[in-house]
């Protein structure tokens, strides 16, 4: 119970600092016009269901974009504001706090990605039916939890590996792109295919597509169910390595705390 | 553990840096060197000493945020390398300063925080936040936003944020570090009486008179040494110089310092200026005379002379001045 308490107090702490309408505004202006482009562009697809997809797509690129950045630097924000060392002095492990923290983002950030996908589908002006539903239920939260899990590697990899400026200029088209936001990540070429494969974004992603247009059946759709929750499990464990790994160099080096 | 065990057993302390950083292969700097200390329950110890001289990296190592580089460390009978978390559990850490709080959150939403991810329940947690607001005395605040808190109010939430888990053992590292003298001397009281009921409290310092009137016992590092150990009384004694001689001269003199600190019984001379005249305050042992003193400063310059015994302040300036 007590790590619950640890989650929450640490979910309800981050969304008091983030939740602004000031933040909503920023974000909105930066990512709805990247949103209304692709659902322009998909207007001309005869493919059934690509508004619709895009739409979705176009919201989970707001919390990607917006998560990674803010998650990334989170140690190393608590570590200049002086509060990290009280995060790591706490009776739960440090990665369960974060996590509270990275929730927080992501559930604030998912309502401006609403506002995203309303607007592509505005833009398209078509509401596409969906063939699967039950399977488009649970590729929906298969995506969430891929995206929760891949930008929460980033707060203890740049703690570890000290963020460099521009740093995540790089990560967040990348993730854009292999992911398969905007479309089947089938449509890349073959060796980028393969590497978008490492990532359960990019098969939940392909999941939900195919759950909306019925291009491949049910059996087709859950196949793809398996890796991306075989790659999200991976991705836990290496995460909390990575976490106890930032913990043990900051207690032998002393870089808990910056000045 | 027992009674009479002490609370926090040192033995050999040890911590290195390199510098350059943990990646970098470069000289090694010696941050605390060899240092053993036992602290009895229900007292309050100090770690006195000038900047940089190993006491916050000592706190910091006791409560669990560096390991030692060598030797070992025992709090609340837990060793603080291989059982963090039961040290954790035992421990409140207030490390001061502007930072280590949440600026836009208020002072009560900082506490339901830290209360939280220390395990409390909600309900719990509001509860300890109210009576530790008011504790010290920052009930009528707690709604206000912490970046509109005053430095002292700052130091305040910090205690009441260590008090959270009512820990057994309380660090304090310059709690009354950038206060003014009332909010020192409050902050004093808040101390003494936590320790009236009962916890074991170490406290780093730099402020002489604060480890004079708080600490029961001391020790006094500098450069990462223990260079005396004690009771306050007992290092007054011990490396007090106890004789302070303060003559205020009824005009300048040039080169006093250096020919006053040239004779045999000076220990220590400072030469300044009060109001109008120039003062010179000379350390001398108790059981000589300021005679002396007075004849190589010549009787026809002293304006009025007065000799008292000296602080616990004089003392380890001397003592530092002894091992410079």
């Amino acid at each position: 119970m007590g790590h619950l308490y640890a989650l929450q107090g640490a979910f309800l702490q981050q969304w008091r600092i983030t939740a602004s309408r000031y933040q909503i505004l920023m974000i909105a202006i930066s990512q709805i016009p990247t949103a209304a482009a692709a659902a322009w562009i998909a207007r001309a697809s005869v493919e059934q269901g690509v508004s619709l997809s895009i739409a979705i797509g176009a919201a989970f690129v707001v919390v990607w974009n917006v998560c990674v950045f803010r998650t990334g630097f989170s140690l190393l924000d608590e570590r200049w504001a002086g509060t990290l060392e009280l995060n790591l002095l706490s009776r739960s492990p440090l990665t369960l706090v974060m996590l509270g923290k990275s929730l927080a983002y992501v559930v604030f950030f998912a309502l401006v990605g609403l506002l995203s996908f309303a607007a592509a589908l505005l833009v398209a002006r078509e509401i596409a039916g969906i063939e699967h539903a039950t399977a488009f239920a649970l590729s929906l939260t298969l995506v969430v939890l891929a995206v929760v899990a891949l930008q929460f590697l980033f707060a203890p990899l740049s703690f570890l590996v000290g963020a460099q400026g521009g740093f995540f200029n790089a990560i967040m088209p990348l993730g854009v792109v292999l992911s398969g936001f905007f479309y089947p990540i089938s449509l890349l070429p073959n060796w980028f295919e393969w590497l978008a494969r490492l990532l359960p974004t990019s098969w939940a992603m392909e999941a939900l597509i195919w759950s909306i247009n019925g291009k491949e059946d049910l059996g087709r759709v859950a196949l793809n169910w398996l890796p991306a929750v075989g790659l999200l499990v991976l991705l836990a464990v290496v995460e909390v390595a990575l976490f106890l790994r930032a913990e043990r160099r900051a207690r032998l080096s002393g870089g808990l705390t910056e000045g | 553990m027992t009674s009479d065990a002490p609370m926090i057993e040192c033995r050999n302390l040890r911590r290195t840096f390199q510098r350059g950083g943990p990646l970098r292969r470069g000289s090694e700097i010696v941050a605390v060197s060899d240092i053993s200390f036992d602290v009895r329950p229900g007292t309050i110890f100090g770690l006195l000493g000038p900047n940089g001289a190993g006491k916050t990296t000592t706190v910091r190592m006791l409560s669990t945020l560096l390991l030692p580089t060598a030797g070992s460390a025992r709090v609340a009978g837990f060793d603080v390398a291989s059982q963090p978390r039961e040290v954790r559990r035992r421990t409140g850490l207030a490390l001061g300063g502007d930072r280590g709080l949440f600026g836009r959150l208020t002072g009560e939403q900082n506490l339901q925080y830290f209360a939280a991810i220390n395990h409390l329940s909600p309900r719990e947690a509001n509860r300890r936040s109210a009576e530790l607001l008011d504790l010290v005395g920052l009930g009528e605040r707690g709604g206000s936003k912490v970046f509109e808190y005053s430095r002292g109010m700052k130091q305040r939430l910090h205690l009441a944020r260590a008090l959270l888990t009512e820990p057994d053992v309380l660090f304090l590292d310059e709690p009354t570090s950038g206060l003014d003298p009332l909010g020192a001397f409050e902050f004093r009281q808040l101390v003494g009486e936590l320790k009236e009921r009962g916890r074991t409290i170490l406290l780093t310092t730099h402020f002489m008179l604060e480890a004079d009137e708080l600490c029961d016992e001391l020790i006094v590092i500098d450069r990462g040494e223990v260079v005396a150990q004690g009771s306050p009384a007992a290092i007054k004694r011990q490396f007090g110089s106890a004789t302070v001689v303060e003559i205020s001269l009824r005009e300048p003199r040039e080169g006093l310092q250096a020919s006053l600190g040239e004779l045999p019984q000076v220990q220590h001379v400072e030469v300044g200026v009060e109001g109008m005249l120039q003062t010179v305050r000379v350390h001398i042992p108790s059981d000589q005379d300021a005679g002396p003193i007075v004849a190589h400063i010549g009787a026809e310059h002293v304006d009025h002379m007065t000799t008292r015994t000296s602080s616990l302040e004089e003392a380890y300036l001397t003592l530092i001045g002894k091992e410079q």
